[in-house]
Protein backbone atom coordinates (compact mmCIF):
# COMPACT_ATOMS: atom_id res chain seq x y z
CA UNK A 1 0.00 0.00 0.00
CA UNK A 2 1.13 3.62 -0.69
CA UNK A 3 2.02 4.93 2.18
CA UNK A 4 2.19 8.86 0.83
CA UNK A 5 -1.52 7.77 -0.57
CA UNK A 6 -2.24 7.04 2.87
CA UNK A 7 -0.92 9.75 4.60
CA UNK A 8 -2.48 12.09 2.00
CA UNK A 9 -5.78 10.61 2.77
CA UNK A 10 -5.27 11.01 6.41
CA UNK A 11 -4.65 15.05 5.72
CA UNK A 12 -7.98 15.20 3.94
CA UNK A 13 -7.59 14.38 0.36
CA UNK A 14 -10.48 12.44 -1.29
CA UNK A 15 -8.60 11.19 -4.52
CA UNK A 16 -5.67 9.98 -2.49
CA UNK A 17 -8.51 7.89 -0.65
CA UNK A 18 -9.98 7.34 -3.54
CA UNK A 19 -7.10 5.48 -5.47
CA UNK A 20 -6.69 3.55 -1.96
CA UNK A 21 -10.08 2.03 -2.20
CA UNK A 22 -9.21 1.25 -6.35
CA UNK A 23 -6.42 -0.72 -4.94
CA UNK A 24 -7.78 -2.33 -1.75
CA UNK A 25 -11.33 -3.16 -2.89
CA UNK A 26 -10.97 -6.47 -4.44
CA UNK A 27 -8.92 -7.61 -1.37
CA UNK A 28 -11.68 -6.57 0.50
CA UNK A 29 -14.46 -7.63 -1.32
CA UNK A 30 -12.59 -11.25 -1.09
CA UNK A 31 -12.63 -11.21 2.83
CA UNK A 32 -15.82 -10.16 3.47
CA UNK A 33 -17.43 -12.35 0.97
CA UNK A 34 -15.27 -15.35 2.34
CA UNK A 35 -17.01 -14.32 5.85
CA UNK A 36 -20.56 -13.59 4.55
CA UNK A 37 -20.82 -16.03 1.68
CA UNK A 38 -22.82 -13.82 0.03
CA UNK A 39 -21.70 -11.19 -2.57
CA UNK A 40 -24.13 -8.69 -1.81
CA UNK A 41 -23.73 -8.82 2.14
CA UNK A 42 -19.96 -8.40 1.16
CA UNK A 43 -20.92 -5.88 -1.01
CA UNK A 44 -22.47 -4.13 1.43
CA UNK A 45 -19.66 -4.62 4.28
CA UNK A 46 -16.76 -3.13 1.84
CA UNK A 47 -19.04 -0.22 1.13
CA UNK A 48 -20.20 0.63 4.85
CA UNK A 49 -16.00 -0.30 6.03
CA UNK A 50 -14.85 1.96 3.18
CA UNK A 51 -16.97 5.38 4.27
CA UNK A 52 -16.13 4.31 8.13
CA UNK A 53 -12.37 4.19 7.55
CA UNK A 54 -12.29 7.50 5.81
CA UNK A 55 -14.53 9.05 8.63
CA UNK A 56 -11.87 7.10 11.15
CA UNK A 57 -9.01 7.94 8.97
CA UNK A 58 -7.64 11.02 11.23
CA UNK A 59 -7.03 8.50 14.41
CA UNK A 60 -4.46 7.03 12.61
CA UNK A 61 -1.06 7.20 13.81
CA UNK A 62 1.25 4.77 11.90
CA UNK A 63 0.38 4.96 8.15
CA UNK A 64 2.30 1.85 7.43
CA UNK A 65 -0.49 -0.07 9.90
CA UNK A 66 -3.19 0.90 7.26
CA UNK A 67 -3.59 -2.13 5.72
CA UNK A 68 -4.28 -4.08 8.85
CA UNK A 69 -6.43 -1.63 10.27
CA UNK A 70 -8.66 -1.26 6.97
CA UNK A 71 -9.00 -5.24 7.68
CA UNK A 72 -9.97 -4.68 11.07
CA UNK A 73 -13.03 -2.06 10.20
CA UNK A 74 -14.37 -4.61 7.30
CA UNK A 75 -14.20 -7.37 9.77
CA UNK A 76 -16.50 -5.19 11.81
CA UNK A 77 -18.89 -4.31 8.88
CA UNK A 78 -19.28 -7.83 8.52
CA UNK A 79 -20.05 -8.51 11.83
CA UNK A 80 -23.44 -5.66 11.58
CA UNK A 81 -24.03 -7.11 8.32
CA UNK A 82 -24.68 -10.56 9.80
CA UNK A 83 -26.28 -9.55 12.22
CA UNK A 84 -28.50 -7.29 10.55
CA UNK A 85 -28.85 -10.15 7.49
CA UNK A 86 -29.95 -12.69 10.43
CA UNK A 87 -32.41 -10.51 11.84
CA UNK A 88 -34.18 -10.06 8.52
CA UNK A 89 -34.27 -13.28 7.75
CA UNK A 90 -35.58 -13.94 11.02
CA UNK A 91 -39.01 -12.16 10.07
CA UNK A 92 -38.99 -12.64 6.54
CA UNK A 93 -40.85 -15.60 5.23
CA UNK A 94 -39.36 -16.18 1.66
CA UNK A 95 -41.98 -17.40 -0.23
CA UNK A 96 -41.72 -19.57 -3.67
CA UNK A 97 -41.04 -17.67 -6.67
CA UNK A 98 -40.28 -18.50 -10.24
CA UNK A 99 -37.72 -16.17 -11.20
CA UNK A 100 -33.80 -17.64 -11.36
CA UNK A 101 -32.11 -16.71 -8.70
CA UNK A 102 -28.69 -14.58 -9.62
CA UNK A 103 -27.36 -13.46 -6.20
CA UNK A 104 -24.95 -16.44 -5.54
CA UNK A 105 -23.18 -18.34 -8.62
CA UNK A 106 -21.55 -20.47 -5.57
CA UNK A 107 -24.72 -21.63 -4.31
CA UNK A 108 -24.54 -24.62 -6.18
CA UNK A 109 -21.54 -25.96 -5.60
CA UNK A 110 -21.56 -24.63 -1.89
CA UNK A 111 -24.98 -27.53 -2.08
CA UNK A 112 -22.31 -30.17 -3.22
CA UNK A 113 -19.49 -29.12 -0.66
CA UNK A 114 -19.81 -30.32 2.78
CA UNK A 115 -17.30 -27.88 4.41
CA UNK A 116 -19.97 -24.95 3.19
CA UNK A 117 -22.39 -26.41 5.80
CA UNK A 118 -20.50 -26.62 8.63
CA UNK A 119 -18.55 -22.88 7.70
CA UNK A 120 -22.32 -21.34 7.11
CA UNK A 121 -22.84 -22.87 10.96
CA UNK A 122 -19.60 -21.17 13.00
CA UNK A 123 -20.82 -17.59 14.31
CA UNK A 124 -19.20 -14.68 12.88
CA UNK A 125 -16.57 -13.79 14.39
CA UNK A 126 -15.14 -17.57 14.48
CA UNK A 127 -15.34 -17.46 10.70
CA UNK A 128 -13.09 -14.10 10.36
CA UNK A 129 -10.17 -16.06 12.02
CA UNK A 130 -10.91 -18.77 9.98
CA UNK A 131 -10.57 -16.75 7.36
CA UNK A 132 -7.59 -13.97 8.51
CA UNK A 133 -5.61 -17.25 9.23
CA UNK A 134 -6.54 -19.57 6.15
CA UNK A 135 -7.08 -16.94 3.65
CA UNK A 136 -4.78 -14.53 4.48
CA UNK A 137 -2.29 -16.73 5.74
CA UNK A 138 -2.16 -14.68 8.43
CA UNK A 139 -0.34 -15.62 12.48
CA UNK A 140 -2.42 -16.06 15.38
CA UNK A 141 -0.95 -12.60 16.92
CA UNK A 142 -0.88 -10.85 14.05
CA UNK A 143 -4.51 -11.80 13.94
CA UNK A 144 -4.81 -10.43 17.15
CA UNK A 145 -3.01 -7.29 16.59
CA UNK A 146 -4.98 -6.63 13.62
CA UNK A 147 -8.55 -7.46 15.40
CA UNK A 148 -7.19 -5.86 18.69
CA UNK A 149 -8.30 -9.07 20.53
CA UNK A 150 -6.44 -10.80 23.09
CA UNK A 151 -3.79 -13.66 21.68
CA UNK A 152 -6.07 -16.33 23.56
CA UNK A 153 -9.55 -15.11 22.16
CA UNK A 154 -8.11 -15.59 18.79
CA UNK A 155 -6.48 -19.20 19.91
CA UNK A 156 -9.91 -20.06 21.18
CA UNK A 157 -12.21 -18.46 18.58
CA UNK A 158 -9.89 -21.06 15.85
CA UNK A 159 -10.02 -23.63 17.97
CA UNK A 160 -13.50 -23.84 18.52
CA UNK A 161 -14.07 -22.98 14.73
CA UNK A 162 -11.64 -25.89 13.61
CA UNK A 163 -13.55 -28.20 15.52
CA UNK A 164 -16.64 -27.72 14.08
CA UNK A 165 -15.93 -27.77 10.78
CA UNK A 166 -14.09 -31.59 11.80
CA UNK A 167 -17.73 -32.11 13.24
CA UNK A 168 -19.31 -31.02 9.93
CA UNK A 169 -16.93 -33.06 7.46
CA UNK A 170 -16.96 -36.46 9.82
CA UNK A 171 -20.66 -36.04 10.14
CA UNK A 172 -21.45 -35.93 6.95
CA UNK A 173 -18.96 -38.74 6.33
CA UNK A 174 -21.07 -40.96 8.80
CA UNK A 175 -24.15 -39.99 7.16
CA UNK A 176 -22.61 -41.33 3.79
CA UNK A 177 -21.36 -44.43 5.18
CA UNK A 178 -24.84 -45.17 7.18
CA UNK A 179 -26.87 -44.22 3.59
CA UNK A 180 -24.56 -46.99 1.80
CA UNK A 181 -26.42 -49.90 0.62
CA UNK A 182 -24.61 -53.39 2.64
CA UNK B 1 -10.94 -39.50 10.62
CA UNK B 2 -9.43 -36.54 8.97
CA UNK B 3 -5.41 -34.98 10.06
CA UNK B 4 -5.56 -31.93 10.85
CA UNK B 5 -3.07 -31.07 8.18
CA UNK B 6 -5.79 -32.42 5.51
CA UNK B 7 -8.15 -30.34 7.53
CA UNK B 8 -6.31 -27.35 6.93
CA UNK B 9 -6.31 -28.42 3.39
CA UNK B 10 -9.59 -28.50 2.53
CA UNK B 11 -10.19 -25.70 4.14
CA UNK B 12 -7.60 -23.42 2.39
CA UNK B 13 -9.46 -25.12 -0.80
CA UNK B 14 -12.58 -24.10 0.15
CA UNK B 15 -11.90 -20.48 0.80
CA UNK B 16 -10.13 -20.33 -2.59
CA UNK B 17 -12.75 -19.45 -4.78
CA UNK B 18 -14.68 -15.64 -4.66
CA UNK B 19 -15.13 -13.22 -6.33
CA UNK B 20 -12.52 -11.30 -8.30
CA UNK B 21 -13.39 -7.81 -8.12
CA UNK B 22 -15.08 -5.60 -6.59
CA UNK B 23 -17.85 -3.84 -8.63
CA UNK B 24 -17.71 -0.01 -10.00
CA UNK B 25 -20.78 0.18 -8.17
CA UNK B 26 -19.77 -0.12 -4.82
CA UNK B 27 -16.45 2.21 -5.40
CA UNK B 28 -18.82 5.03 -6.59
CA UNK B 29 -21.38 4.74 -4.17
CA UNK B 30 -18.83 4.77 -1.34
CA UNK B 31 -17.28 7.84 -3.07
CA UNK B 32 -20.49 9.46 -2.85
CA UNK B 33 -20.52 9.25 1.07
CA UNK B 34 -17.13 10.52 1.57
CA UNK B 35 -18.17 14.64 1.44
CA UNK B 36 -20.98 14.64 3.28
CA UNK B 37 -18.79 11.88 5.95
CA UNK B 38 -17.99 13.68 9.18
CA UNK B 39 -14.55 12.87 10.27
CA UNK B 40 -13.54 11.86 13.77
CA UNK B 41 -10.49 14.66 14.97
CA UNK B 42 -7.50 12.67 15.63
CA UNK B 43 -7.28 14.20 19.44
CA UNK B 44 -10.56 12.21 19.57
CA UNK B 45 -8.11 8.81 19.88
CA UNK B 46 -6.71 9.81 23.10
CA UNK B 47 -10.18 9.98 24.56
CA UNK B 48 -10.29 6.65 23.89
CA UNK B 49 -7.12 4.99 24.72
CA UNK B 50 -8.46 1.42 24.40
CA UNK B 51 -8.48 1.77 21.01
CA UNK B 52 -4.72 3.11 20.66
CA UNK B 53 -2.55 0.55 19.57
CA UNK B 54 0.66 2.53 20.46
CA UNK B 55 0.07 1.96 24.19
CA UNK B 56 0.92 -0.79 25.90
CA UNK B 57 -2.01 -2.64 27.11
CA UNK B 58 -1.56 -1.78 30.91
CA UNK B 59 -1.16 1.54 29.94
CA UNK B 60 -4.68 1.52 27.96
CA UNK B 61 -6.17 -0.48 31.34
CA UNK B 62 -4.95 2.18 33.35
CA UNK B 63 -6.29 5.11 31.87
CA UNK B 64 -9.13 3.57 30.56
CA UNK B 65 -10.12 3.02 34.15
CA UNK B 66 -8.65 5.85 35.56
CA UNK B 67 -11.31 7.63 32.98
CA UNK B 68 -14.17 5.65 34.44
CA UNK B 69 -13.39 6.39 37.83
CA UNK B 70 -13.54 10.23 37.17
CA UNK B 71 -16.69 9.70 35.36
CA UNK B 72 -18.02 8.20 38.68
CA UNK B 73 -16.39 10.95 40.92
CA UNK B 74 -18.07 13.55 38.62
CA UNK B 75 -21.66 11.80 39.11
CA UNK B 76 -21.03 11.39 42.64
CA UNK B 77 -20.38 15.44 42.60
CA UNK B 78 -23.74 16.51 40.75
CA UNK B 79 -21.56 17.82 38.34
CA UNK B 80 -23.62 15.79 35.70
CA UNK B 81 -26.78 14.18 37.88
CA UNK B 82 -27.60 18.29 39.44
CA UNK B 83 -31.07 18.89 38.94
CA UNK B 84 -31.30 22.79 38.93
CA UNK B 85 -32.17 23.78 36.07
CA UNK B 86 -33.81 20.41 34.60
CA UNK B 87 -37.03 22.07 33.43
CA UNK B 88 -35.40 24.93 31.21
CA UNK B 89 -33.18 22.09 29.16
CA UNK B 90 -36.38 20.12 28.45
CA UNK B 91 -37.44 19.32 24.81
CA UNK B 92 -40.28 21.43 23.67
CA UNK B 93 -42.01 18.09 22.49
CA UNK B 94 -41.63 16.64 25.58
CA UNK B 95 -44.26 19.48 27.00
CA UNK B 96 -47.46 17.87 27.80
CA UNK B 97 -49.97 18.53 25.09
CA UNK B 98 -52.06 21.79 25.66
CA UNK B 99 -56.18 21.97 24.53
CA UNK B 100 -55.58 25.51 23.31
CA UNK B 101 -51.97 27.65 21.87
CA UNK B 102 -51.33 30.06 24.46
CA UNK B 103 -51.25 33.65 23.36
CA UNK B 104 -47.09 33.50 22.82
CA UNK B 105 -47.50 29.67 20.91
CA UNK B 106 -50.56 30.16 19.27
CA UNK B 107 -51.94 26.39 17.40
CA UNK B 108 -51.83 26.49 13.95
CA UNK B 109 -54.88 27.41 12.50
CA UNK B 110 -56.05 24.21 10.74
CA UNK B 111 -55.77 22.51 13.76
CA UNK B 112 -57.76 25.03 16.03
CA UNK B 113 -60.67 24.52 12.95
CA UNK B 114 -60.66 20.57 13.14
CA UNK B 115 -61.98 18.32 16.09
CA UNK B 116 -59.45 17.97 18.55
CA UNK B 117 -59.24 13.70 17.88
CA UNK B 118 -57.88 12.80 14.88
CA UNK B 119 -59.80 11.92 11.61
CA UNK B 120 -58.47 8.14 12.66
CA UNK B 121 -56.97 8.23 16.15
CA UNK B 122 -54.49 6.36 17.35
CA UNK B 123 -55.66 4.78 20.10
CA UNK B 124 -51.93 2.95 20.99
CA UNK B 125 -50.82 6.93 21.53
CA UNK B 126 -53.06 8.78 22.62
CA UNK B 127 -51.30 11.32 24.69
CA UNK B 128 -49.87 12.08 20.68
CA UNK B 129 -53.14 11.77 18.84
CA UNK B 130 -53.19 12.70 15.49
CA UNK B 131 -53.24 16.02 13.80
CA UNK B 132 -55.26 16.60 10.36
CA UNK B 133 -53.07 18.39 8.34
CA UNK B 134 -55.18 20.43 6.52
CA UNK B 135 -58.38 20.78 4.86
CA UNK B 136 -57.67 24.02 3.86
CA UNK B 137 -56.20 23.56 0.23
CA UNK B 138 -56.85 25.79 -2.58
CA UNK B 139 -59.73 25.00 -4.46
CA UNK B 140 -60.96 27.47 -5.67
CA UNK B 141 -63.37 27.41 -8.10
CA UNK B 142 -65.41 24.63 -5.86
CA UNK B 143 -63.87 21.53 -7.39
CA UNK B 144 -62.02 19.18 -4.81
CA UNK B 145 -58.89 18.34 -5.79
CA UNK B 146 -57.76 15.27 -6.15
CA UNK B 147 -54.03 14.40 -5.10
CA UNK B 148 -51.67 12.32 -6.21
CA UNK B 149 -48.50 10.61 -4.35
CA UNK B 150 -47.24 12.46 -1.19
CA UNK B 151 -43.43 13.48 -1.43
CA UNK B 152 -41.55 14.81 1.32
CA UNK B 153 -38.55 17.45 -0.07
CA UNK B 154 -35.13 17.48 1.43
CA UNK B 155 -36.60 20.57 3.25
CA UNK B 156 -39.35 19.09 5.03
CA UNK B 157 -42.03 20.03 2.62
CA UNK B 158 -44.89 17.97 1.41
CA UNK B 159 -45.31 17.75 -2.66
CA UNK B 160 -48.32 16.30 -3.92
CA UNK B 161 -49.31 16.63 -7.77
CA UNK B 162 -52.82 18.12 -8.31
CA UNK B 163 -55.19 17.01 -11.31
CA UNK B 164 -56.74 19.96 -12.35
CA UNK B 165 -53.92 21.95 -12.89
CA UNK B 166 -50.87 19.11 -13.15
CA UNK B 167 -49.03 20.39 -10.88
CA UNK B 168 -47.56 20.01 -7.77
CA UNK B 169 -49.30 21.45 -4.15
CA UNK B 170 -46.40 22.26 -2.10
CA UNK B 171 -47.11 22.54 1.14
CA UNK B 172 -44.93 23.44 4.85
CA UNK B 173 -45.06 20.47 7.56
CA UNK B 174 -47.82 22.35 9.20
CA UNK B 175 -50.28 21.78 6.10
CA UNK B 176 -50.16 25.54 5.18
CA UNK B 177 -50.36 25.92 1.20
CA UNK B 178 -46.50 27.32 -0.11
CA UNK B 179 -46.83 27.11 -3.55
CA UNK B 180 -48.11 25.84 -6.79
CA UNK B 181 -45.58 24.99 -8.94
CA UNK B 182 -45.00 22.61 -12.35
CA UNK B 183 -43.77 24.24 -16.00
CA UNK B 184 -46.89 26.28 -17.14
CA UNK B 185 -49.79 25.33 -19.87
CA UNK B 186 -48.07 25.32 -23.45
CA UNK B 187 -44.50 24.90 -21.73
CA UNK B 188 -43.10 21.47 -23.44
CA UNK B 189 -42.25 19.81 -19.99
CA UNK B 190 -45.75 21.08 -18.83
CA UNK B 191 -47.18 17.40 -16.82
CA UNK B 192 -49.90 15.81 -17.53
CA UNK B 193 -51.31 13.99 -14.24
CA UNK B 194 -54.61 13.08 -15.78
CA UNK B 195 -55.53 10.08 -18.35
CA UNK B 196 -58.47 10.35 -20.32
CA UNK B 197 -60.17 7.84 -18.64
CA UNK B 198 -60.37 10.30 -15.16
CA UNK B 199 -57.76 8.61 -13.24
CA UNK B 200 -55.37 10.69 -11.54
CA UNK B 201 -51.63 10.67 -10.58
CA UNK B 202 -48.67 12.20 -10.68
CA UNK B 203 -44.92 11.33 -8.27
CA UNK B 204 -41.89 13.31 -7.51
CA UNK B 205 -38.80 11.98 -5.98
CA UNK B 206 -35.84 13.82 -4.56
CA UNK B 207 -31.92 13.40 -4.25
CA UNK B 208 -30.66 14.51 -1.00
CA UNK B 209 -29.18 17.85 -2.77
CA UNK B 210 -32.79 18.12 -3.66
CA UNK B 211 -32.70 17.57 -7.12
CA UNK B 212 -35.96 15.36 -8.15
CA UNK B 213 -37.42 13.34 -10.74
CA UNK B 214 -41.13 14.05 -11.69
CA UNK B 215 -43.51 11.17 -12.86
CA UNK B 216 -45.36 13.06 -15.50
CA UNK B 217 -48.37 10.16 -15.24
CA UNK B 218 -50.59 11.37 -18.98
CA UNK B 219 -46.92 11.75 -20.26
CA UNK B 220 -45.64 8.58 -19.72
CA UNK B 221 -42.46 10.29 -18.86
CA UNK B 222 -40.00 11.08 -16.65
CA UNK B 223 -38.60 14.44 -15.96
CA UNK B 224 -35.55 15.93 -14.82
CA UNK B 225 -34.79 19.35 -12.56
CA UNK B 226 -32.53 20.37 -10.56
CA UNK B 227 -32.50 21.76 -6.83
CA UNK B 228 -33.74 25.30 -8.55
CA UNK B 229 -35.97 23.22 -10.55
CA UNK B 230 -34.29 24.04 -13.89
CA UNK B 231 -35.31 21.42 -16.39
CA UNK B 232 -32.30 18.21 -17.08
CA UNK B 233 -33.95 16.13 -19.74
CA UNK B 234 -36.50 13.84 -19.64
CA UNK B 235 -37.06 10.24 -21.05
CA UNK B 236 -39.68 7.73 -21.75
CA UNK B 237 -43.04 7.67 -23.64
CA UNK B 238 -45.90 4.51 -23.80
CA UNK B 239 -44.72 1.29 -24.91
CA UNK B 240 -43.48 -2.21 -23.78
CA UNK B 241 -40.06 -1.61 -24.48
CA UNK B 242 -37.36 -0.87 -22.61
CA UNK B 243 -37.57 2.53 -21.36
CA UNK B 244 -41.08 2.77 -21.61
CA UNK B 245 -44.25 2.41 -19.72
CA UNK B 246 -47.94 1.68 -19.99
CA UNK B 247 -48.72 2.70 -16.69
CA UNK B 248 -46.33 4.21 -14.56
CA UNK B 249 -47.38 4.60 -11.42
CA UNK B 250 -44.67 5.70 -8.75
CA UNK B 251 -40.96 6.93 -8.64
CA UNK B 252 -38.27 6.39 -6.37
CA UNK B 253 -34.25 7.32 -6.18
CA UNK B 254 -31.60 6.00 -4.38
CA UNK B 255 -28.69 7.79 -2.94
CA UNK B 256 -26.53 7.04 -5.84
CA UNK B 257 -28.96 8.59 -8.33
CA UNK B 258 -30.73 5.64 -9.61
CA UNK B 259 -33.83 6.11 -10.95
CA UNK B 260 -36.73 3.41 -10.20
CA UNK B 261 -40.28 3.10 -11.53
CA UNK B 262 -43.35 1.18 -11.22
CA UNK B 263 -45.07 0.35 -13.93
CA UNK B 264 -49.16 -1.43 -12.39
CA UNK B 265 -49.56 -3.18 -15.80
CA UNK B 266 -46.38 -4.49 -17.31
CA UNK B 267 -46.64 -5.00 -13.70
CA UNK B 268 -41.98 -4.55 -13.01
CA UNK B 269 -39.77 -1.84 -11.92
CA UNK B 270 -37.31 -0.53 -14.50
CA UNK B 271 -33.94 1.29 -13.02
CA UNK B 272 -32.53 3.88 -14.74
CA UNK B 273 -29.74 6.36 -14.26
CA UNK B 274 -29.98 9.58 -13.00
CA UNK B 275 -30.21 10.93 -16.13
CA UNK B 276 -32.45 8.07 -17.78
CA UNK B 277 -30.47 4.91 -19.19
CA UNK B 278 -31.85 1.80 -18.75
CA UNK B 279 -30.08 -0.41 -16.32
CA UNK B 280 -32.47 -3.15 -15.70
CA UNK B 281 -36.28 -4.46 -14.83
CA UNK B 282 -36.90 -5.66 -10.97
CA UNK B 283 -39.55 -7.93 -10.09
CA UNK B 284 -40.62 -8.48 -13.56
CA UNK B 285 -43.86 -9.42 -13.72
CA UNK B 286 -44.02 -9.26 -10.06
CA UNK B 287 -44.17 -5.40 -8.95
CA UNK B 288 -46.83 -3.66 -7.69
CA UNK B 289 -48.10 -0.07 -8.57
CA UNK B 290 -46.02 1.26 -5.66
CA UNK B 291 -42.56 1.14 -4.33
CA UNK B 292 -40.10 2.60 -2.02
CA UNK B 293 -35.99 2.18 -1.88
CA UNK B 294 -33.86 2.93 0.87
CA UNK B 295 -30.37 4.80 1.12
CA UNK B 296 -28.59 1.32 0.19
CA UNK B 297 -30.80 0.47 -3.14
CA UNK B 298 -32.69 -2.11 -1.09
CA UNK B 299 -36.86 -2.08 -3.41
CA UNK B 300 -39.85 -2.99 -1.82
CA UNK B 301 -42.98 -3.04 -3.77
CA UNK B 302 -46.56 -4.23 -2.33
CA UNK B 303 -47.62 -7.20 -4.52
CA UNK B 304 -46.26 -10.44 -3.29
CA UNK B 305 -44.79 -12.88 -5.96
CA UNK B 306 -47.86 -14.53 -6.69
CA UNK B 307 -50.12 -11.85 -7.44
CA UNK B 308 -51.39 -11.52 -3.66
CA UNK B 309 -50.99 -8.10 -1.83
CA UNK B 310 -47.92 -8.16 0.12
CA UNK B 311 -44.66 -6.68 0.93
CA UNK B 312 -41.62 -7.78 -1.28
CA UNK B 313 -38.48 -6.84 -1.36
CA UNK B 314 -35.55 -6.88 -3.59
CA UNK B 315 -31.81 -6.25 -3.03
CA UNK B 316 -30.47 -4.01 -5.37
CA UNK B 317 -29.16 -5.76 -8.46
CA UNK B 318 -33.15 -7.22 -8.64
CA UNK B 319 -32.40 -10.55 -7.07
CA UNK B 320 -35.75 -11.47 -5.26
CA UNK B 321 -34.75 -11.10 -1.19
CA UNK B 322 -38.23 -12.04 0.69
CA UNK B 323 -42.00 -11.35 1.13
CA UNK B 324 -44.29 -10.33 4.14
CA UNK B 325 -48.16 -11.54 4.04
CA UNK B 326 -49.52 -9.38 6.26
CA UNK B 327 -53.49 -9.75 5.82
CA UNK B 328 -54.30 -9.13 9.27
CA UNK B 329 -52.23 -5.84 9.04
CA UNK B 330 -53.15 -4.52 6.40
CA UNK B 331 -55.45 -6.02 3.55
CA UNK B 332 -53.97 -3.81 0.68
CA UNK B 333 -51.11 -2.14 1.02
CA UNK B 334 -50.55 0.41 -1.18
CA UNK B 335 -48.16 3.25 -0.51
CA UNK B 336 -44.80 2.84 0.82
CA UNK B 337 -42.05 4.99 1.93
CA UNK B 338 -38.89 5.06 3.96
CA UNK B 339 -37.97 7.43 6.49
CA UNK B 340 -34.27 8.40 7.01
CA UNK B 341 -33.50 6.08 9.44
CA UNK B 342 -34.21 3.34 6.86
CA UNK B 343 -37.37 2.41 8.32
CA UNK B 344 -40.03 1.18 6.38
CA UNK B 345 -43.86 2.33 6.50
CA UNK B 346 -46.96 0.93 4.19
CA UNK B 347 -49.84 2.01 4.48
CA UNK B 348 -53.57 0.71 2.47
CA UNK B 349 -57.17 -0.06 2.84
CA UNK B 350 -59.18 -2.58 3.74
CA UNK B 351 -61.19 -4.94 1.48
CA UNK B 352 -63.92 -3.18 1.18
CA UNK B 353 -61.54 0.44 0.45
CA UNK B 354 -61.76 1.22 4.05
CA UNK B 355 -58.74 2.77 5.93
CA UNK B 356 -56.54 0.26 7.15
CA UNK B 357 -53.43 1.03 9.21
CA UNK B 358 -50.41 2.54 9.26
CA UNK B 359 -47.61 -0.33 9.61
CA UNK B 360 -43.80 1.12 10.64
CA UNK B 361 -41.29 -1.77 10.52
CA UNK B 362 -37.89 -0.57 12.26
CA UNK B 363 -34.73 -1.03 10.16
CA UNK B 364 -33.61 -3.97 9.61
CA UNK B 365 -36.82 -5.23 8.82
CA UNK B 366 -37.88 -8.32 11.34
CA UNK B 367 -36.74 -6.43 14.47
CA UNK B 368 -39.91 -4.76 15.54
CA UNK B 369 -43.20 -3.31 13.88
CA UNK B 370 -45.75 -0.44 14.86
CA UNK B 371 -49.24 -0.38 13.94
CA UNK B 372 -51.51 2.32 14.05
CA UNK B 373 -55.21 2.51 12.91
CA UNK B 374 -53.85 5.29 10.44
CA UNK B 375 -54.71 3.54 6.80
CA UNK B 376 -54.97 5.09 3.18
CA UNK B 377 -53.55 5.39 -0.09
CA UNK B 378 -50.43 7.02 -0.01
CA UNK B 379 -48.13 8.02 2.43
CA UNK B 380 -44.71 10.35 2.81
CA UNK B 381 -42.64 10.71 6.10
CA UNK B 382 -40.50 12.78 7.62
CA UNK B 383 -36.70 12.21 7.68
CA UNK B 384 -36.74 11.90 11.23
CA UNK B 385 -39.60 9.40 10.83
CA UNK B 386 -41.82 11.49 13.91
CA UNK B 387 -44.97 12.34 11.15
CA UNK B 388 -46.63 10.75 9.02
CA UNK B 389 -48.56 12.32 5.91
CA UNK B 390 -51.31 10.02 4.60
CA UNK B 391 -53.22 10.78 1.24
CA UNK B 392 -56.58 9.31 1.95
CA UNK B 393 -59.26 7.33 0.70
CA UNK B 394 -61.08 10.07 -1.10
CA UNK B 395 -57.42 11.27 -2.55
CA UNK B 396 -58.65 14.62 -1.97
CA UNK B 397 -56.85 15.44 1.32
CA UNK B 398 -54.12 14.42 3.46
CA UNK B 399 -53.83 13.95 7.41
CA UNK B 400 -50.69 14.35 10.00
CA UNK B 401 -49.96 11.64 12.18
CA UNK B 402 -47.51 12.47 14.25
CA UNK B 403 -46.05 9.33 15.56
CA UNK B 404 -43.45 8.29 18.08
CA UNK B 405 -39.78 8.69 16.65
CA UNK B 406 -38.52 5.03 16.33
Amino acid sequence: MDVLLVERAIAGDEEAYAGLMAMAGDRLLAIAYRILRDLHRAEDAVQVALVNAWRDLPTLRDPDRFEAWLTRILVRACYVEADRSRRWNANMRVLPIDIPSTSDPMSTVADRDRLDRGFRRLPTDQRAIVVLHHYLGWSQPEIARALELPIGTVKSRLFYATRALRAAIEADDRATSAERPA
Amino acid sequence: MTTDSDLDRQIQEYLQSGPAELSDRVLWAARAQLSTTHRRRARLAWLTPWRNLEMSQSTRLLLTAGGALALVVAIGAGILGGTGNRDAGQHPSASPPTSSGSPSNPAPSAASSEPQSSVFPIPTYPAQSAVPLTATWDTSGGAATKLGLPEMAPDGRIWASSCPESAFRILTPAGKLAETWGPPAGDPHHFNFSMPNGECNGAVAFAPDGGFWVLDFGNFRVVRFDRDRKYLGSWGRFGSGQGEFAHPNDIAVDTVGSVFVADDVRHEIQVFTSDGVYVRSVAAGHAGPFLSTNAEGWVDTDLLPDGRPGLTEYKPDGTYQGGIDMPDLIPKPLGITHDGHGNLYVVGLTLIDAPSTLVRFIAPPGGKQDVWNAGGIAVAVSSAGDAAYVLQASGETIAKYVIPAP
